[in-house]
């Protein structure tokens, strides 16, 4: 008895202590091929596979970028970045991803300022970037982007009365500087006839509400810029620096001597002189204001018109980019006494406020060697200054305006286009026969053979 | 070889014989055919309803919106099923008595356990040969892609079989059947919602408890994506299944 004990005994702690080394090799197998594993996209579409540009951002990565989703759980979206997401982590190891859902951790989503659903906040290092509804265009992009090393340079014309940086009054640009600021750019403030040119570190220049007069050599060195890969943003005010008006009439772009005048916008509780926008066009500045039905709306108190000559200068192409409604007027009457619409004097709206232009001017080097290292110019042109001032800046479409419009021109590489992938379109048409005869199929035919395959086995036992 | 292939006929006749297998086919393609028509039918409806937004067409994927969720309910009923189909492969020998003889015969415990797995795998093999009849209907009628068919159909079959285990190993606990056939549906159950909790316990351990989960592993294969670890977790856990159920049978041996 007492041998049969012992022996009974020995048995278990043998199969315990061997169960328990397979249980290690089982984890150790699996653990080591989550790691090193392989995955194939058999669908048609390859919906699955990122396309090379993708690969190749991934394949340079140096630093680590940690990427935190806000999204709702079980959600299609998701789930769909998710499936996006998994592709970008196979192929770098520095992509460290973070899912939080803004309904059950509202602290997390505050301290990240996120405001929608959808949006992905990448960092790396120093630099964030942040999208909304992202596909794998957008995301690559802004992998691009926030794994630059420099800053980006954004400089601030001065000199000649424009809105200042540092100013933290009502008409200051203060709260533009630390918005800027936070998505880690930095700021300059340049004179120059005291730098000489355009520095050559500045990403973006900007010239906010210019009104006195500029020198001619200033004028010269602005257009010298903007020829050779420059990036301005022009906002202009009604009777601004003329030199400038002078300028962008050379390129094109033709400033209104007129105020525009908006009814709709007292709806809004607004000034008549504070037209509001929301038409925009397509393109990427504007395209976040409007998403799904809903359309984010953008106030200029106090603007001109600016209209595109029909003839602008070879090698660049321009577009209106935002436009007042059709209810309102470009006045050119006076403003004391009251405002007096003349439909003869005046232009009835939409009108146009602002507008984008781009293009590369046309280097007989680069084309033969076939190598286009330029990048083009762009400019994009605001008949109106005061929408990104510290009373301003917050309201409604503002900030974001003059920021996405920062961001578009500070792009250094052209915005990597992929295509999106395209599902097959299914046919799948079933007539009401053929519904039927599937139905019949599928739910009593092939079962009822079953049944009578069985029977036919047990009778004939039976009848053995 | 030869005498696991002996077990696994042996065992194949004795499935035919008893009514249990015929019952779950029926009841199994009755409750598929029944969902597959609904959801081919909802499917259709959307197609006629956005034929006029062509935008919205392209979002009707017939993968997508068809076999993928027919193939989660596949497996669902796969999991109900299947503890059924495999409580009688040891707890039956256990009350017969023929499993002292089986114990004490020449034949290796090893080929025992594997002809007897064998068995069942070529079972569910015929439930997925069978099962194919809907993707056919698609391809007969639509235009699916063959990459993601192939690849839900090989995810079913390795979660059945991974399933299967599982109901394998409950029956070796022992001789009642209907017992066998519950602790297979909690333990199958019970891998179904692991990775449930996943999300609310702490990140490292939330990535364990998914990765044990059946489901989680089916998701990529049901989308037409084939990945190693995949395929590697289901081979695992097969493997431990039915070497839980061997040391199982051999301590039966002891006592």
């Amino acid at each position: 008895m007492e041998f049969y004990k012992k022996r009974a005994v020995k048995h278990g702690t043998n199969v315990f202590f061997l169960t328990l080394i397979v249980i290690g090799i089982l984890v150790l197998v699996n653990f080591f091929s989550a790691r090193h594993h392989q995955r194939y996209d058999l669908t048609e579409a390859k919906l699955f596979t990122l396309s090379y540009q993708t690969i190749n951002v991934l394949a340079g990565l140096k630093d680590e970028v940690q990427v935190t989703a806000f999204f709702q759980e079980d959600r299609p979206e998701r789930e769909k970045f998710e499936d996006l997401i998994k592709g970008y982590c196979y192929r770098s190891k520095k992509i460290k991803v973070k899912f939080i859902d803004p309904d059950k951790n509202p602290a997390i989503t505050g301290e990240y300022d996120v405001k929608d659903y959808g949006t992905v906040v990448l960092k790396s290092g120093k630099q964030e970037r942040r999208i909304t509804e992202p596909n794998e265009e957008k995301l690559t992009n802004a992998l691009i982007q926030v794994s630059r090393e420099e800053a980006q340079v954004i400089c601030f014309l001065q000199g000649h009365g424009e809105k200042a940086i540092n100013d933290e009054e009502t008409m200051g640009y203060s709260l533009a500087r630390d918005k800027l600021k936070g998505e880690g750019h930095t700021i300059k403030e340049i004179l120059l006839p005291k730098e000489g040119n355009v520095p050559e570190e500045c990403s973006v220049l900007v010239v906010a509400g210019a009104r006195k007069h500029l020198l001619p050599e200033e004028v010269k060195l602005i257009d010298e810029y903007c020829l050779q890969e420059g990036r301005v943003l022009f906002l202009m005010d009604p009777r601004g620096s003329p030199e400038l008006s002078e300028l962008l009439k050379g390129w094109g772009i033709e400033l209104g001597m007129d105020l525009i005048i908006d009814q709709l916008s007292r709806l809004f509780g607004g000034d008549f002189a504070m037209p509001v926008v929301t038409e925009y066009e397509d393109h990427p500045i504007t395209e976040a204001f409007k998403k799904g039905g809903s359309v984010i709306p953008t106030f200029f108190p106090v603007a001109c018109s600016v209209s595109l000559a029909s003839e602008t200068r070879e090698g660049f192409s321009a577009r209106t980019l935002v436009k007042t409604s059709a209810g309102s007027w470009a006045y050119r009457g006076s403003v004391s006494g009251g405002i007096d619409i003349n439909p003869e004097r005046d232009k009835k709206g939409p009108i146009t406020l602002g507008v984008v232009m781009s293009g590369k001017v046309y280097d007989q080097r680069e084309e033969m060697n076939n190598s286009p290292t330029s990048r083009e110019s762009r400019l994009v042109v605001f008949g109106d200054s005061d929408f990104a001032t510290n009373q301003y800046f917050n309201f409604s479409g503002n900030g974001d305006l003059f920021l996405n419009t920062i961001s578009w021109l500070a792009q250094e590489e052209e915005l990597i286009s992929i295509r999106p992938k395209e599902r097959e379109r299914s046919r799948f048409y079933l007539t009401n026969r053929q519904g039927k005869f599937i139905f019949y199929l599928t739910v009593v035919i092939f079962p009822t053979l079953i049944i009578l395959a069985g029977s036919i086995i047990w009778w004939r036992r039976r009848r053995r | 070889m030869s005498n696991i292939l002996t077990i696994t006929v042996r065992e194949l006749k004795a499935h035919f014989v008893s009514p249990i297998a015929y019952v779950v086919f029926v009841v199994f393609f009755i409750i598929s055919g029944w969902l597959f028509f609904n959801i081919i039918s909802y499917y259709n409806l959307q197609t006629l309803q956005y034929i006029t937004q062509p935008a919205m067409l392209e979002s009707l994927d017939l993968i997508e919106m068809v076999l993928r969720p027919h193939s989660y309910n596949l497996s669902i009923i796969l999991l109900l099923m299947i503890p059924v189909l495999t409580m009688r492969l040891w707890a039956e020998e256990k009350r017969t008595g023929t499993a002292e003889l089986l114990l004490t015969s020449p034949v290796r415990l090893t080929e025992i356990v594997l002809g007897k797995y064998l068995s069942s795998l070529i079972l569910l093999l015929v439930m997925m040969i069978l099962a194919f009849q809907y993707p056919l209907i698609l391809i007969i009628f639509g235009n699916p892609g063959p990459g993601p068919i192939i690849t839900t159909y090989l995810g079913l079959f390795l979660m059945g079989a991974a399933f299967l285990s599982v109901g394998f190993f409950a029956s070796s606990l022992t001789e009642n059947q209907i017992v066998a056939a519950i602790i297979g549906f909690g333990a199958l159950l019970f891998f179904w919602v692991i990775s449930w909790a996943s999300h609310t316990v702490g990140a490292t351990f939330g990535e364990v408890l998914s990765y044990l989960s059946l489901m989680e592993h089916f998701e990529d294969l049901s989308k037409g994506i084939l990945d190693t670890k995949d395929i590697v977790f289901f081979l695992s856990f097969i493997f431990f299944g039915l070497f839980l159920t061997h040391r199982v049978i051999e301590s039966h041996g002891w006592r």
